[in-house]
């Protein structure tokens, strides 16, 4: 992944930079609750490799350079935080679930995965699946909309998250 | 056109780099040499003298020859550590304005970043004679620990020598991205930096153009200096138990033992004794004397144990910072002079259970990897208009440490990878409150850039100023970390104390240097304060 175009970023500042301060450290990262460290750290390099302020050197204009140096500090921030078990526990991680054992021979560990879905909003789609798995229903389905953003077409996805969602409000 | 050069400014020796249409190309002084002593002397007829002969002057007028100036950069004079390597300097140092130290030759009074800023001027004039360009741009390498006011004050000497410094960043992180550029790594190395008169070990993860540092730790005053005193000591102790003059307090004779000193230190990395006289040493009474001695590697090993003790107590705590086991690292890379030494390379060994890696040369890695950063910030090593796509490979084929890697291949239609380097703070920061303890903001090894911000609030009733102390350091208490300096917020509206909210934000930029804010919440005035940084030279 290289850097953003400069116009793209431009657009991402003007969504984000007048709200990080009400970003909570997942949604700055980009990442879900139930994300472990090496995804962490690899959520930071890539909004680095994306968004650092270096490579943006000379191709904004004042206020952007000084919007992005503040978000992107923002987004260091919460690396610092997420990365740190005991302050990660502060801001309502789910404690890491436990190992996995080998499942009982037979029964499927999931739902079957639907099909007809893009490949690039399927990483999205197992993160659901891992949020369902570890019993929280409201990431799944932050992990949910997110697939739809990426693919919007996809009726399959769309029924998936209806029926998330309608399992939240029982 | 323009350069953008990459300077490695040392504690002994200085380096400087470009990257070029065929490489990374160093700067050479007169007598073609790649390292330049940092060393500025200031004869008696007038001018200034720089580098090697500079260090010749070293012997003959040691009150007006200045070295290890870098020692001094941005330090606060009443600190204890800077007093303690006062006394060791053959050369006069007051107390300047804002407790930052001042040399003193004859009538002149200099600050630190003044006496740097030639050395900077010597390196830029030697690229600018090699190339034909003019040179505007650098990219200067600091230890990793190095504070705000050492920061703010290289970046002085970097204006008072005529460049424009686009970047401060890490020794450790230059030679790693010296080691790693363009080479499409996946791995996490260590840069055990032992340099003249610093020592700092980082721990990096390389993932193709991504530097990351984890960790990293050191003292900024740990280096082969000490080295070099440990063996004065030991040849001044020989002369006056020899001879019976005790040359302590005789500027002349301890100049010329301390570079005796070294010659020895030198000697014993290569061999098993170090033996012979040193003549012509003037007791200042009418006496010359000469003094035979013999000092034996071991005999040697003993004496700077301690210090190589603390050089690996650092490796290990930087690895527990990075919640690191030592079987993750991969590569063990050598920067700086003093990782010559075999016992430094020895323990290190011990330690990884690994060889370091000596393929790289260690003094000139980092303005290599400076350089590198200049040209990426500088665009011309991503656009093309400096080093184009064709004229990557001679790069890593010129590079020290291309042995036995692979060479550079981009297809014509990619464009050029651009590093990108994420570094950390070196210590903790925070603030003075009430009981004088610390509250901290920013923790040691927290990603930059980062920005925290936290409320406080009044101690007194009706109080309408608050002074906030900024300091640096791991301890509880605010008296016991090295203090920062001050910021007000005055015209708070008169209230029961706890009622005022003051929401207080720490900023530390690419560059490693700390910004200050304070708002004042109910009235939402954003009072940006001015922080005064002792030891550096005053803003403005």
């Amino acid at each position: 992944m290289g850097a953003w175009e400069a116009p793209a970023l431009i657009a991402w500042l003007r969504r984000i930079g007048p709200r990080a301060d009400s970003f909570g450290p997942y949604e700055l990262l980009e990442i879900s609750p139930t994300d472990d460290v090496a995804a962490i750290r690899k959520a930071y390099q890539d909004v680095a490799a994306s968004r650092h302020p270096d490579l943006f050197r000379g191709r904004l204009g004042n206020v952007e350079s000084e919007q992005l140096m503040r978000v992107f500090a923002k987004v260091s921030n919460a690396y610092a935080l997420l990365r740190d078990p005991e302050e990660r526990r502060k801001h309502g991680a789910k404690p890491l679930p436990a190992k996995a054992m080998t499942p009982p021979t037979g029964t499927p560990a999931t739902a079957p995965l639907p099909r007809k879905i893009a490949p690039r909003a399927m990483h999205h789609v197992r993160r659901a699946d891992t949020a369902l798995d570890a019993g929280d229903t409201a990431a799944a389905i932050l992990h949910l909309r997110m697939a739809v953003a990426t693919d919007p077409a996809s009726k399959e996805l769309r029924q998936l998250l209806a029926d998330t969602e309608a399992k939240l409000k029982k | 056109m323009t350069l953008a050069v990459g300077i490695d400014l040392g504690t002994t020796n200085s380096c400087v780099a470009v990257a070029t249409p065929t490489g990374v190309e160093f700067g050479l002084g007169p007598h073609g040499e790649r390292i330049h002593p940092s060393v500025v002397a200031y004869p008696e007829q007038g001018g200034v003298i720089v580098t090697h002969d500079a260090k010749a002057m070293r012997v003959v007028e040691p009150t007006s020859t200045i070295y290890s100036a870098k020692r001094l950069i941005g330090q606060n004079i009443r600190s204890p550590l800077v007093q303690l390597a006062l006394t060791g300097l053959t050369y006069q140092v007051d107390e300047g304005p804002n407790q930052q130290p001042i040399v003193v030759v004859r009538d002149r009074r200099l600050t630190v970043p003044e006496i740097s800023s030639q050395i900077l001027q010597h390196l830029k004039r030697c690229c600018e004679r090699q190339m034909g360009d003019r040179v505007t741009q650098a990219v200067i390498t600091v230890p990793a620990n190095f504070s705000d006011a050492q920061r703010r004050a290289t970046q002085e000497a970097g204006r008072l020598a005529g460049l424009e410094v686009m970047r401060l960043i890490n020794e450790p992180t230059a030679a790693a991205l010296a080691y790693g550029f363009g080479q499409k790594k996946d791995e996490i190395v260590c840069v055990f930096d032992f340099g003249g008169g610093t020592f700092d070990v980082s721990l990096l993860q390389i993932r193709g153009e991504i530097f990351e540092v984890l960790a990293t730790d050191g003292d900024f005053f740990l280096g082969g200096d000490d080295i070099d005193r440990t063996i004065t000591e030991f040849l001044a102790a020989e002369l006056n138990r020899t001879r019976g003059q005790d040359p302590r307090g005789n500027p002349g004779l301890m100049s010329r033992l301390t570079v005796a000193a070294e010659e020895v230190k030198r000697h014993l990395s290569e061999h098993n004794v170090a033996e012979g006289t040193i003549d012509g040493l003037d007791a200042g009474d009418g006496r010359v004397l000469s003094l035979p001695f013999r000092l034996t590697r071991p005999q040697l090993e003993s004496l700077i144990s301690g210090y190589v003790d603390r050089t690996i107590e650092m490796c290990r705590a930087a690895l527990t910072a990075a919640r690191l086991d030592v079987s993750d690292v991969s590569e063990i890379l050598c920067v700086g002079g003093s990782t010559r030494i075999p016992l430094v390379r020895k323990r290190l060994a011990e330690l990884f259970r690994k060889e370091p890696q000596i393929k790289i040369n260690p003094d000139e890695v980092v303005a290599q990897g400076a350089a590198i950063q200049a040209g990426s910030l500088s665009g011309n090593l991503a656009s093309g208009s400096g080093m184009g796509v064709r004229d990557a490979v001679p790069t890593a084929a010129l590079s020290p440490l291309s042995a036995g890697a692979e060479p550079l291949s981009f297809s014509t239609a990619a464009p050029l990878p651009r590093p990108l380097l994420l570094d950390v703070t070196p210590a903790t920061l925070g603030i003075s409150t009430a009981g004088g303890y610390c509250e901290r903001l920013i923790e040691k090894n927290a990603p930059i850039p980062i920005e925290r911000t936290k409320v406080f609030t009044t101690a007194r009733d009706g109080q309408t100023k608050v002074i906030i102390d900024c300091c640096r350091g791991e301890h509880r208490k605010y008296a016991e970390n090295e203090p920062l300096g001050q910021l007000v917020l005055d015209g708070l509206p008169p209230r029961p104390r706890g009622a005022v909210k003051i929401e207080i934000t720490l900023r530390v930029d690419t560059d490693g240097i700390l910004h200050c804010r304070a708002r004042d919440v109910e009235t939402g005035a954003n009072q940006e304060v001015n922080l005064t940084i002792l030891g550096a030279p005053a803003v403005g």
